[in-house]
């Protein structure tokens, strides 16, 4: 299979998707989204098998370094920013504050997680199988 | 970092997608490093020396 027609499908998988996702929570079915979730992850893992093309290399693995920790600084940042404001307002609304902790516990959890995985691949000898 | 690729690879009459095929690249990977917008890794720097059968010394340079 080349990587053009690997795009089509995949645009499609998605599309339909999204469709049947979105209407099963409509209808309040929240098994049928499950289901198709992993019907169509398991569908495109083996149609990705099946292309013969590059499809990522390490230019895009570099890439994605880069766009994941700028991700996480910027998330990071714009949380912390609407946390304070929130817990500023807190006292116009009681809600905001449950919100102001759920978002700083979140932040703390992607940022320790991030941190953790940092840690394991300078640790251990980063090597990846497939590409080296 | 300066390289030589577009020269050796249209002395070789070979295309960037062949060239791309042969190194485990994408095309655009390609694309990038002839423009100097990329510097690879060693493995890949290897890798298309040897496939414009080329010293890696003539291919790529400090600028």
């Amino acid at each position: 299979m080349t990587l053009k027609t690997y795009n089509k499908i995949r645009i499609g998988v998605v599309i339909v998707t999204a469709f049947i996702f979105s209407q099963s929570l409509v209808l309040r079915n929240f098994f049928i989204p499950i289901m198709v979730l992993g019907l169509s992850s398991l569908t495109l893992f083996y149609l990705r098998k099946k292309v013969v093309e590059v499809i990522t290399d390490e230019r895009d693995y570099q890439i994605g370094g880069k766009s994941a920790l700028l991700t996480i600084q910027l998330t990071s940042w714009i949380g912390v920013i609407i946390m304070f404001i929130l817990y500023a307002l807190s006292n116009t609304n009681p809600f905001y504050q449950p919100i102001a902790m759920t978002l700083a516990f979140s932040i703390c959890i992607l940022m320790l997680t991030y941190s953790a995985i940092f840690k394991y691949y300078s640790k251990h000898n980063f090597k990846d199988e497939k590409r080296d | 970092m300066k390289n030589e690729i577009k020269k050796f690879r249209t002395r070789l009459n070979i295309t960037q997608e062949e060239l791309a095929e042969k190194a485990g690249v994408r095309r655009e990977t390609i694309v990038f490093l002839e423009q100097g917008k990329y510097n690879p890794s060693l493995k890949l720097a290897l890798n298309i020396a040897k496939e414009l059968k080329t010293p890696i010394n003539e291919l790529f340079s400090l600028s």
